[in-house]
Protein backbone atom coordinates (compact mmCIF):
# COMPACT_ATOMS: atom_id res chain seq x y z
CA UNK A 1 0.00 0.00 0.00
CA UNK A 2 1.69 3.48 -0.38
CA UNK A 3 0.35 6.92 0.21
CA UNK A 4 -0.55 9.70 -2.40
CA UNK A 5 -0.42 12.68 -2.88
CA UNK A 6 -2.29 14.50 -5.99
CA UNK A 7 -1.73 18.71 -6.41
CA UNK A 8 -3.88 19.76 -9.31
CA UNK A 9 -6.11 22.72 -10.50
CA UNK A 10 -9.78 22.38 -10.27
CA UNK A 11 -12.55 25.23 -11.41
CA UNK A 12 -8.93 27.51 -11.66
CA UNK A 13 -8.19 26.80 -7.65
CA UNK A 14 -5.33 24.92 -6.49
CA UNK A 15 -6.27 22.08 -4.49
CA UNK A 16 -4.67 18.84 -2.45
CA UNK A 17 -5.44 15.75 -2.12
CA UNK A 18 -4.76 12.74 -0.43
CA UNK A 19 -5.31 9.00 -1.47
CA UNK A 20 -4.25 5.44 -0.31
CA UNK A 21 -3.49 3.29 -3.29
CA UNK A 22 -2.99 -0.82 -2.64
CA UNK A 23 -0.91 -2.85 -5.59
CA UNK A 24 -1.75 -6.36 -5.68
CA UNK A 25 0.40 -8.38 -8.14
CA UNK A 26 -1.35 -9.84 -10.28
CA UNK A 27 -2.12 -13.88 -10.32
CA UNK A 28 0.06 -15.51 -12.91
CA UNK A 29 -0.54 -19.13 -11.67
CA UNK A 30 -2.84 -20.71 -13.68
CA UNK A 31 -1.17 -19.30 -16.95
CA UNK A 32 0.23 -21.62 -19.38
CA UNK A 33 2.77 -21.19 -22.16
CA UNK A 34 1.21 -22.26 -25.56
CA UNK A 35 2.52 -25.41 -26.27
CA UNK A 36 3.38 -26.90 -29.92
CA UNK A 37 4.79 -30.08 -30.01
CA UNK A 38 5.44 -32.50 -32.44
CA UNK A 39 6.72 -36.82 -32.35
CA UNK A 40 7.68 -37.09 -36.02
CA UNK A 41 9.02 -40.29 -35.52
CA UNK A 42 12.73 -40.76 -36.72
CA UNK A 43 12.62 -38.24 -38.60
CA UNK A 44 16.12 -38.61 -39.71
CA UNK A 45 18.12 -40.41 -37.15
CA UNK A 46 20.20 -43.03 -38.28
CA UNK A 47 18.71 -46.66 -38.99
CA UNK A 48 21.96 -47.79 -38.18
CA UNK A 49 22.55 -46.32 -34.23
CA UNK A 50 25.99 -45.65 -33.40
CA UNK A 51 25.57 -44.66 -30.02
CA UNK A 52 22.99 -44.48 -27.32
CA UNK A 53 22.14 -40.87 -28.73
CA UNK A 54 20.87 -42.13 -31.90
CA UNK A 55 18.13 -43.52 -30.20
CA UNK A 56 16.24 -40.10 -29.73
CA UNK A 57 16.41 -36.24 -29.88
CA UNK A 58 14.53 -33.16 -28.88
CA UNK A 59 14.76 -29.97 -30.11
CA UNK A 60 13.89 -27.09 -27.48
CA UNK A 61 12.80 -23.87 -28.96
CA UNK A 62 10.56 -20.94 -28.17
CA UNK A 63 9.37 -18.06 -29.65
CA UNK A 64 6.84 -14.67 -29.36
CA UNK A 65 3.20 -15.45 -30.09
CA UNK A 66 1.94 -13.62 -32.73
CA UNK A 67 -1.04 -13.26 -31.85
CA UNK A 68 -0.22 -9.38 -30.06
CA UNK A 69 -3.76 -8.48 -29.11
CA UNK A 70 -4.60 -11.56 -27.37
CA UNK A 71 -1.91 -11.32 -24.61
CA UNK A 72 -0.86 -7.51 -24.79
CA UNK A 73 -2.72 -4.12 -23.57
CA UNK A 74 -1.87 -1.03 -25.07
CA UNK A 75 -3.33 2.31 -22.74
CA UNK A 76 -4.81 4.49 -25.84
CA UNK A 77 -6.78 6.94 -23.25
CA UNK A 78 -4.92 9.84 -23.90
CA UNK A 79 -3.62 10.31 -20.13
CA UNK A 80 -0.52 10.19 -18.74
CA UNK A 81 0.20 6.28 -19.53
CA UNK A 82 -0.93 6.47 -23.30
CA UNK A 83 1.28 4.76 -24.69
CA UNK A 84 2.19 1.98 -22.33
CA UNK A 85 1.94 -1.19 -22.80
CA UNK A 86 1.80 -4.31 -20.43
CA UNK A 87 0.91 -7.78 -20.94
CA UNK A 88 -2.18 -9.49 -19.93
CA UNK A 89 -0.92 -13.65 -21.07
CA UNK A 90 2.23 -15.04 -21.13
CA UNK A 91 3.56 -13.56 -24.53
CA UNK A 92 5.72 -16.55 -25.55
CA UNK A 93 4.75 -20.44 -27.07
CA UNK A 94 7.13 -23.24 -27.62
CA UNK A 95 8.06 -25.33 -29.78
CA UNK A 96 9.77 -28.71 -29.21
CA UNK A 97 10.43 -32.10 -31.12
CA UNK A 98 10.76 -35.45 -29.75
CA UNK A 99 12.68 -37.74 -32.37
CA UNK A 100 12.33 -41.51 -31.60
CA UNK A 101 14.13 -43.94 -33.90
CA UNK A 102 11.30 -46.91 -33.85
CA UNK A 103 12.59 -48.22 -37.01
CA UNK A 104 16.07 -49.11 -35.08
CA UNK A 105 14.21 -50.77 -32.42
CA UNK A 106 11.79 -52.65 -34.21
CA UNK A 107 11.94 -56.40 -33.85
CA UNK A 108 14.49 -58.09 -36.10
CA UNK A 109 16.03 -54.64 -37.37
CA UNK A 110 19.72 -54.59 -38.29
CA UNK A 111 20.52 -52.90 -35.19
CA UNK A 112 18.51 -55.40 -33.24
CA UNK A 113 20.54 -58.56 -35.09
CA UNK A 114 23.21 -57.02 -34.11
CA UNK A 115 22.68 -57.98 -30.42
CA UNK A 116 23.86 -60.38 -28.82
CA UNK A 117 20.47 -63.20 -28.38
CA UNK A 118 20.66 -62.65 -24.57
CA UNK A 119 22.13 -60.71 -22.37
CA UNK A 120 25.86 -61.75 -22.44
CA UNK A 121 29.26 -60.87 -19.67
CA UNK A 122 32.03 -60.10 -21.84
CA UNK A 123 35.06 -59.02 -20.34
CA UNK A 124 33.61 -57.52 -17.39
CA UNK A 125 31.31 -56.02 -19.67
CA UNK A 126 27.16 -56.50 -19.76
CA UNK A 127 25.73 -56.77 -23.31
CA UNK A 128 21.92 -56.35 -23.48
CA UNK A 129 20.73 -59.20 -25.24
CA UNK A 130 18.35 -58.43 -28.19
CA UNK A 131 15.01 -58.83 -25.76
CA UNK A 132 15.91 -55.56 -24.34
CA UNK A 133 16.06 -53.72 -27.61
CA UNK A 134 12.03 -54.31 -27.43
CA UNK A 135 11.47 -52.65 -24.08
CA UNK A 136 13.42 -49.12 -25.14
CA UNK A 137 10.70 -47.28 -27.43
CA UNK A 138 8.92 -46.56 -23.97
CA UNK A 139 12.14 -45.92 -22.11
CA UNK A 140 13.11 -43.72 -24.97
CA UNK A 141 9.60 -41.68 -25.54
CA UNK A 142 9.53 -41.12 -21.53
CA UNK A 143 13.70 -39.42 -21.86
CA UNK A 144 12.93 -37.51 -24.83
CA UNK A 145 8.95 -36.45 -24.06
CA UNK A 146 6.71 -37.93 -26.49
CA UNK A 147 4.13 -36.78 -24.10
CA UNK A 148 5.38 -34.23 -22.06
CA UNK A 149 2.61 -33.19 -19.85
CA UNK A 150 2.74 -36.80 -18.53
CA UNK A 151 6.75 -36.91 -18.10
CA UNK A 152 8.01 -33.61 -16.13
CA UNK A 153 11.27 -35.78 -16.46
CA UNK A 154 11.72 -35.63 -20.00
CA UNK A 155 13.83 -33.37 -22.10
CA UNK A 156 10.68 -31.63 -23.36
CA UNK A 157 8.94 -32.10 -19.98
CA UNK A 158 11.32 -29.95 -18.12
CA UNK A 159 12.03 -27.54 -21.20
CA UNK A 160 8.35 -26.93 -21.40
CA UNK A 161 7.88 -26.27 -17.29
CA UNK A 162 10.61 -24.36 -16.85
CA UNK A 163 9.83 -21.88 -19.72
CA UNK A 164 6.31 -21.40 -17.72
CA UNK A 165 7.70 -21.35 -14.73
CA UNK A 166 10.09 -18.17 -15.30
CA UNK A 167 7.71 -17.03 -17.86
CA UNK A 168 5.34 -16.48 -14.95
CA UNK A 169 7.58 -14.56 -13.44
CA UNK A 170 9.11 -12.63 -15.96
CA UNK A 171 6.16 -11.69 -17.77
CA UNK A 172 4.79 -8.96 -15.47
CA UNK A 173 8.12 -7.14 -16.01
CA UNK A 174 7.31 -6.58 -19.59
CA UNK A 175 5.56 -3.12 -19.19
CA UNK A 176 6.62 -0.14 -21.00
CA UNK A 177 6.18 2.42 -23.57
CA UNK A 178 8.38 0.16 -25.99
CA UNK A 179 8.30 -3.15 -24.24
CA UNK A 180 11.04 -5.76 -25.09
CA UNK A 181 10.40 -9.42 -25.31
CA UNK A 182 13.24 -10.16 -27.21
CA UNK A 183 15.68 -10.33 -24.17
CA UNK A 184 12.90 -12.22 -21.83
CA UNK A 185 12.72 -14.44 -24.55
CA UNK A 186 16.45 -15.04 -24.64
CA UNK A 187 16.74 -15.82 -21.14
CA UNK A 188 13.99 -17.70 -20.12
CA UNK A 189 14.97 -20.19 -23.22
CA UNK A 190 18.56 -20.23 -22.51
CA UNK A 191 17.97 -21.19 -18.98
CA UNK A 192 15.12 -23.85 -19.85
CA UNK A 193 17.30 -25.83 -22.51
CA UNK A 194 20.41 -25.90 -20.11
CA UNK A 195 18.51 -27.31 -17.43
CA UNK A 196 16.41 -29.95 -19.61
CA UNK A 197 19.96 -31.05 -21.34
CA UNK A 198 21.76 -31.33 -17.46
CA UNK A 199 18.97 -34.06 -17.34
CA UNK A 200 20.84 -36.61 -19.20
CA UNK A 201 23.86 -36.45 -16.24
CA UNK A 202 21.31 -36.09 -13.47
CA UNK A 203 18.82 -38.00 -11.09
CA UNK A 204 16.02 -36.72 -13.32
CA UNK A 205 17.45 -39.39 -16.16
CA UNK A 206 15.60 -42.15 -16.06
CA UNK A 207 16.84 -44.23 -18.88
CA UNK A 208 19.71 -46.62 -16.63
CA UNK A 209 20.44 -50.08 -17.75
CA UNK A 210 22.05 -52.69 -16.20
CA UNK A 211 23.58 -53.35 -19.69
CA UNK A 212 25.04 -51.70 -22.71
CA UNK A 213 24.46 -52.10 -26.22
CA UNK A 214 26.48 -52.93 -29.69
CA UNK A 215 26.31 -50.24 -31.86
CA UNK A 216 27.55 -49.75 -35.73
CA UNK A 217 30.50 -47.60 -35.18
CA UNK A 218 33.17 -49.07 -37.86
CA UNK B 1 63.50 -72.37 -29.35
CA UNK B 2 60.58 -74.88 -29.43
CA UNK B 3 59.06 -72.53 -26.30
CA UNK B 4 59.40 -69.37 -29.20
CA UNK B 5 57.61 -71.37 -31.25
CA UNK B 6 54.10 -70.95 -30.39
CA UNK B 7 54.28 -67.64 -29.57
CA UNK B 8 55.90 -66.53 -32.80
CA UNK B 9 53.18 -68.55 -34.92
CA UNK B 10 50.33 -66.75 -32.86
CA UNK B 11 52.04 -63.24 -33.64
CA UNK B 12 51.39 -64.33 -37.09
CA UNK B 13 47.95 -65.29 -36.76
CA UNK B 14 47.20 -62.04 -35.28
CA UNK B 15 48.84 -59.95 -37.71
CA UNK B 16 47.27 -61.84 -40.07
CA UNK B 17 44.07 -61.60 -38.97
CA UNK B 18 44.69 -58.05 -38.54
CA UNK B 19 45.67 -57.63 -41.82
CA UNK B 20 42.75 -59.28 -43.58
CA UNK B 21 40.13 -57.48 -41.44
CA UNK B 22 41.99 -54.12 -42.45
CA UNK B 23 41.64 -55.52 -46.25
CA UNK B 24 38.52 -56.38 -45.70
CA UNK B 25 37.19 -52.96 -43.98
CA UNK B 26 39.07 -51.18 -47.28
CA UNK B 27 37.05 -53.17 -49.55
CA UNK B 28 33.72 -52.42 -47.66
CA UNK B 29 34.82 -48.87 -47.53
CA UNK B 30 35.54 -48.81 -51.35
CA UNK B 31 31.85 -50.38 -52.08
CA UNK B 32 30.23 -47.91 -49.74
CA UNK B 33 31.98 -44.98 -51.36
CA UNK B 34 30.66 -46.21 -54.72
CA UNK B 35 27.00 -46.83 -53.53
CA UNK B 36 27.41 -43.51 -51.60
CA UNK B 37 27.95 -41.41 -54.83
CA UNK B 38 25.95 -43.42 -57.04
CA UNK B 39 22.91 -41.01 -58.96
CA UNK B 40 20.40 -44.09 -58.21
CA UNK B 41 20.56 -46.49 -55.00
CA UNK B 42 18.22 -49.11 -54.16
CA UNK B 43 16.85 -48.52 -50.44
CA UNK B 44 18.53 -51.90 -49.18
CA UNK B 45 21.84 -50.39 -50.67
CA UNK B 46 21.55 -47.28 -48.89
CA UNK B 47 20.94 -48.10 -45.70
CA UNK B 48 23.99 -49.91 -45.71
CA UNK B 49 26.62 -48.29 -47.67
CA UNK B 50 24.96 -44.55 -46.35
CA UNK B 51 25.61 -46.08 -42.28
CA UNK B 52 29.43 -47.69 -43.29
CA UNK B 53 30.20 -44.47 -45.25
CA UNK B 54 30.60 -42.75 -41.42
CA UNK B 55 33.08 -44.67 -40.67
CA UNK B 56 35.22 -44.90 -43.08
CA UNK B 57 38.46 -42.65 -43.27
CA UNK B 58 37.61 -41.48 -46.97
CA UNK B 59 33.79 -41.52 -46.16
CA UNK B 60 33.31 -37.39 -45.52
CA UNK B 61 35.02 -37.37 -49.09
CA UNK B 62 31.94 -39.31 -50.60
CA UNK B 63 29.57 -37.42 -48.25
CA UNK B 64 30.72 -34.59 -49.56
CA UNK B 65 31.01 -35.57 -53.42
CA UNK B 66 26.88 -36.48 -52.68
CA UNK B 67 26.12 -33.02 -51.42
CA UNK B 68 27.36 -31.52 -54.42
CA UNK B 69 25.23 -34.24 -56.79
CA UNK B 70 21.94 -34.91 -55.02
CA UNK B 71 19.11 -32.99 -54.32
CA UNK B 72 17.36 -35.33 -51.98
CA UNK B 73 18.19 -33.96 -48.67
CA UNK B 74 16.83 -37.25 -46.12
CA UNK B 75 20.45 -38.36 -46.42
CA UNK B 76 21.99 -35.76 -46.02
CA UNK B 77 20.94 -34.35 -42.99
CA UNK B 78 20.54 -37.72 -41.61
CA UNK B 79 24.79 -38.06 -41.82
CA UNK B 80 24.86 -34.62 -40.08
CA UNK B 81 23.60 -36.11 -37.04
CA UNK B 82 26.50 -38.58 -37.14
CA UNK B 83 29.72 -36.71 -38.57
CA UNK B 84 31.47 -33.33 -38.51
CA UNK B 85 34.26 -32.96 -40.98
CA UNK B 86 35.83 -30.45 -42.88
CA UNK B 87 35.11 -32.01 -46.44
CA UNK B 88 31.48 -31.94 -45.35
CA UNK B 89 31.02 -28.45 -44.73
CA UNK B 90 32.93 -27.51 -47.56
CA UNK B 91 30.33 -28.59 -49.87
CA UNK B 92 27.41 -27.41 -47.71
CA UNK B 93 29.07 -23.91 -47.80
CA UNK B 94 29.09 -24.23 -51.82
CA UNK B 95 25.75 -25.47 -51.90
CA UNK B 96 24.14 -22.70 -49.57
CA UNK B 97 25.64 -20.17 -51.82
CA UNK B 98 24.29 -22.20 -55.12
CA UNK B 99 21.32 -20.15 -56.48
CA UNK B 100 20.93 -22.81 -59.32
CA UNK B 101 20.17 -25.70 -56.15
CA UNK B 102 16.71 -26.32 -54.71
CA UNK B 103 15.65 -24.12 -51.87
CA UNK B 104 14.95 -27.09 -49.54
CA UNK B 105 18.61 -28.77 -50.37
CA UNK B 106 20.11 -25.14 -49.31
CA UNK B 107 18.08 -24.47 -46.06
CA UNK B 108 19.80 -27.86 -45.18
CA UNK B 109 22.78 -26.81 -46.04
CA UNK B 110 22.68 -23.25 -44.15
CA UNK B 111 21.12 -25.93 -41.03
CA UNK B 112 24.07 -28.07 -41.37
CA UNK B 113 26.20 -25.50 -41.12
CA UNK B 114 24.84 -24.17 -37.94
CA UNK B 115 26.01 -27.97 -35.87
CA UNK B 116 29.68 -26.75 -36.98
CA UNK B 117 29.43 -23.35 -34.80
CA UNK B 118 28.18 -26.05 -31.83
CA UNK B 119 26.48 -29.45 -31.97
CA UNK B 120 24.38 -29.13 -29.55
CA UNK B 121 22.13 -25.85 -31.45
CA UNK B 122 20.62 -25.49 -34.60
CA UNK B 123 17.30 -23.95 -35.89
CA UNK B 124 14.44 -26.56 -37.78
CA UNK B 125 14.17 -26.54 -40.83
CA UNK B 126 10.40 -25.61 -40.29
CA UNK B 127 11.64 -22.49 -38.92
CA UNK B 128 14.25 -21.69 -41.64
CA UNK B 129 11.04 -21.78 -43.89
CA UNK B 130 9.54 -18.86 -41.56
CA UNK B 131 11.69 -17.66 -39.27
CA UNK B 132 10.33 -15.77 -36.46
CA UNK B 133 10.52 -11.77 -35.21
CA UNK B 134 13.41 -12.96 -32.63
CA UNK B 135 15.90 -15.32 -33.95
CA UNK B 136 17.78 -17.53 -31.93
CA UNK B 137 19.36 -20.77 -32.18
CA UNK B 138 17.68 -23.98 -31.06
CA UNK B 139 18.77 -26.33 -28.86
CA UNK B 140 18.86 -30.47 -29.31
CA UNK B 141 19.58 -32.72 -27.24
CA UNK B 142 22.53 -35.65 -27.28
CA UNK B 143 24.56 -33.91 -29.97
CA UNK B 144 27.02 -36.33 -32.26
CA UNK B 145 30.74 -36.26 -31.26
CA UNK B 146 31.87 -38.08 -33.91
CA UNK B 147 34.63 -36.23 -36.03
CA UNK B 148 36.29 -37.18 -39.28
CA UNK B 149 39.52 -37.55 -40.76
CA UNK B 150 39.66 -34.05 -41.43
CA UNK B 151 38.34 -32.12 -38.77
CA UNK B 152 37.08 -28.73 -39.00
CA UNK B 153 39.28 -26.18 -39.52
CA UNK B 154 39.91 -23.50 -37.04
CA UNK B 155 38.81 -20.59 -39.34
CA UNK B 156 35.16 -22.31 -40.16
CA UNK B 157 33.15 -20.20 -38.01
CA UNK B 158 34.32 -17.17 -39.20
CA UNK B 159 33.65 -18.70 -42.77
CA UNK B 160 30.11 -19.96 -41.87
CA UNK B 161 29.12 -16.60 -40.04
CA UNK B 162 30.46 -14.84 -43.48
CA UNK B 163 28.47 -17.26 -45.24
CA UNK B 164 25.47 -16.15 -43.19
CA UNK B 165 25.93 -12.69 -43.80
CA UNK B 166 26.23 -12.94 -47.10
CA UNK B 167 23.08 -14.81 -48.03
CA UNK B 168 20.95 -12.19 -46.33
CA UNK B 169 21.17 -10.55 -50.10
CA UNK B 170 20.60 -13.79 -51.89
CA UNK B 171 18.08 -13.33 -54.82
CA UNK B 172 15.86 -16.21 -53.32
CA UNK B 173 13.20 -14.45 -50.70
CA UNK B 174 13.50 -18.00 -48.63
CA UNK B 175 17.05 -18.43 -47.98
CA UNK B 176 17.64 -14.58 -47.66
CA UNK B 177 15.41 -14.94 -44.97
CA UNK B 178 16.55 -17.92 -43.65
CA UNK B 179 20.36 -16.33 -43.75
CA UNK B 180 19.29 -13.31 -41.93
CA UNK B 181 18.10 -15.43 -39.18
CA UNK B 182 21.13 -17.65 -38.87
CA UNK B 183 23.50 -14.49 -39.02
CA UNK B 184 21.25 -12.71 -36.58
CA UNK B 185 21.19 -15.75 -34.03
CA UNK B 186 25.19 -16.50 -34.06
CA UNK B 187 25.77 -12.70 -33.73
CA UNK B 188 24.21 -12.59 -30.71
CA UNK B 189 25.84 -15.90 -29.28
CA UNK B 190 29.12 -14.80 -30.75
CA UNK B 191 29.15 -11.49 -30.81
CA UNK B 192 33.22 -11.15 -31.00
CA UNK B 193 32.72 -12.76 -34.53
CA UNK B 194 30.41 -9.26 -35.76
CA UNK B 195 32.96 -6.78 -37.52
CA UNK B 196 31.21 -3.61 -36.96
CA UNK B 197 32.86 -1.13 -39.69
CA UNK B 198 34.46 2.26 -38.72
CA UNK B 199 31.04 4.56 -38.16
CA UNK B 200 28.57 1.88 -38.64
CA UNK B 201 28.29 2.80 -34.69
CA UNK B 202 28.16 5.93 -33.09
CA UNK B 203 27.91 7.26 -30.25
CA UNK B 204 27.01 10.74 -29.28
CA UNK B 205 25.93 13.09 -26.28
CA UNK B 206 23.09 15.30 -27.08
CA UNK B 207 23.21 16.80 -23.98
CA UNK B 208 23.31 16.88 -20.48
CA UNK B 209 23.33 13.54 -19.22
CA UNK B 210 21.51 12.65 -22.49
CA UNK B 211 22.95 10.48 -25.27
CA UNK B 212 22.21 9.20 -28.70
CA UNK B 213 23.52 5.41 -29.52
CA UNK B 214 23.20 5.09 -33.56
CA UNK B 215 23.41 1.22 -35.18
CA UNK B 216 23.95 1.86 -38.92
CA UNK B 217 24.54 -1.91 -39.50
CA UNK B 218 21.90 -3.89 -41.07
CA UNK B 219 21.20 -6.43 -37.93
CA UNK B 220 20.45 -5.85 -34.37
CA UNK B 221 23.11 -5.53 -31.93
CA UNK B 222 23.95 -5.60 -27.76
CA UNK B 223 25.70 -3.11 -26.32
CA UNK B 224 26.87 -2.24 -22.93
CA UNK B 225 27.12 1.54 -21.84
CA UNK B 226 29.74 1.96 -19.42
CA UNK B 227 28.60 4.57 -17.23
CA UNK B 228 32.04 5.90 -14.68
CA UNK B 229 33.55 4.26 -12.20
CA UNK B 230 32.81 1.86 -10.37
CA UNK B 231 31.90 -0.51 -13.23
CA UNK B 232 28.48 -1.34 -13.72
CA UNK B 233 27.44 -1.32 -16.94
CA UNK B 234 24.25 -1.10 -19.00
CA UNK B 235 22.84 -2.99 -21.67
CA UNK B 236 20.88 -1.97 -24.48
CA UNK B 237 19.42 -3.25 -27.78
CA UNK B 238 19.67 -1.29 -30.89
CA UNK B 239 17.55 -2.29 -33.98
CA UNK B 240 19.48 -2.23 -36.89
CA UNK B 241 20.03 0.95 -38.54
CA UNK B 242 17.93 2.74 -35.60
CA UNK B 243 18.69 4.75 -32.74
CA UNK B 244 18.25 5.22 -29.34
CA UNK B 245 18.48 7.95 -26.45
CA UNK B 246 19.39 7.19 -23.20
CA UNK B 247 19.60 9.52 -20.05
CA UNK B 248 22.38 7.89 -17.50
CA UNK B 249 23.93 9.19 -14.46
CA UNK B 250 27.24 9.73 -15.81
CA UNK B 251 29.54 12.03 -14.20
CA UNK B 252 31.91 13.05 -16.92
CA UNK B 253 31.97 10.31 -19.67
CA UNK B 254 30.38 7.29 -20.56
CA UNK B 255 31.88 4.04 -23.01
CA UNK B 256 30.35 2.07 -25.16
CA UNK B 257 31.48 -1.47 -25.29
CA UNK B 258 30.45 -4.48 -27.93
CA UNK B 259 31.89 -7.86 -27.61
CA UNK B 260 33.69 -6.73 -24.28
CA UNK B 261 35.65 -4.02 -26.60
CA UNK B 262 35.49 -0.56 -26.33
CA UNK B 263 34.23 1.24 -29.61
CA UNK B 264 33.34 4.56 -28.81
CA UNK B 265 33.14 7.00 -25.76
CA UNK B 266 31.27 10.79 -25.51
CA UNK B 267 31.81 13.10 -22.53
CA UNK B 268 28.56 14.12 -20.55
CA UNK B 269 27.53 17.72 -22.32
CA UNK B 270 26.05 20.96 -21.51
CA UNK B 271 22.97 21.34 -19.69
CA UNK B 272 19.76 20.40 -21.53
CA UNK B 273 17.17 22.61 -21.96
CA UNK B 274 13.73 22.16 -21.44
Amino acid sequence: MAGFVVTGTIDGQPGTGTASVTVTPRDWSTKTVRSNHTTPGADGLPIHPIADSSLGQSSLDMEVRPDVGNYAVVIADGGPNNGFTYMTDIPFETFTIARVNYPAMAQGSDWYLLQYPKDKHVGGTTYCGQARVLTLPPLVEAHEGTNPANQPDSHVGIYINDVTRDSRVLTEGIARLDPKVGPVLTQIHNAAQADSRAMDGDSRNHLILPCIFRYFSP
Amino acid sequence: MTLHRPAVVVVAWFCSATSAAAQQRHYTCQEAAQVVVAPAVTDTQARWAFSEIVGCPDGPAAIATRWRTTDNVAHLWTWNYLIRDQRIAEAAVEVARDAARPTELRLVALQTLISYFDSSRTMELSYLRNPGPFPHLASVTHPTTRVGTQPPAVDLRARVYTVSRELTTDPNPVVARAAKAIWQALTDDWPALALLPAGTVALENVCGQKFRITNHNDIDLSFQLVIGSPYHPKGIRIPSQASRDMTVDAKDSVQLRYADREIASAAVGPPCHP
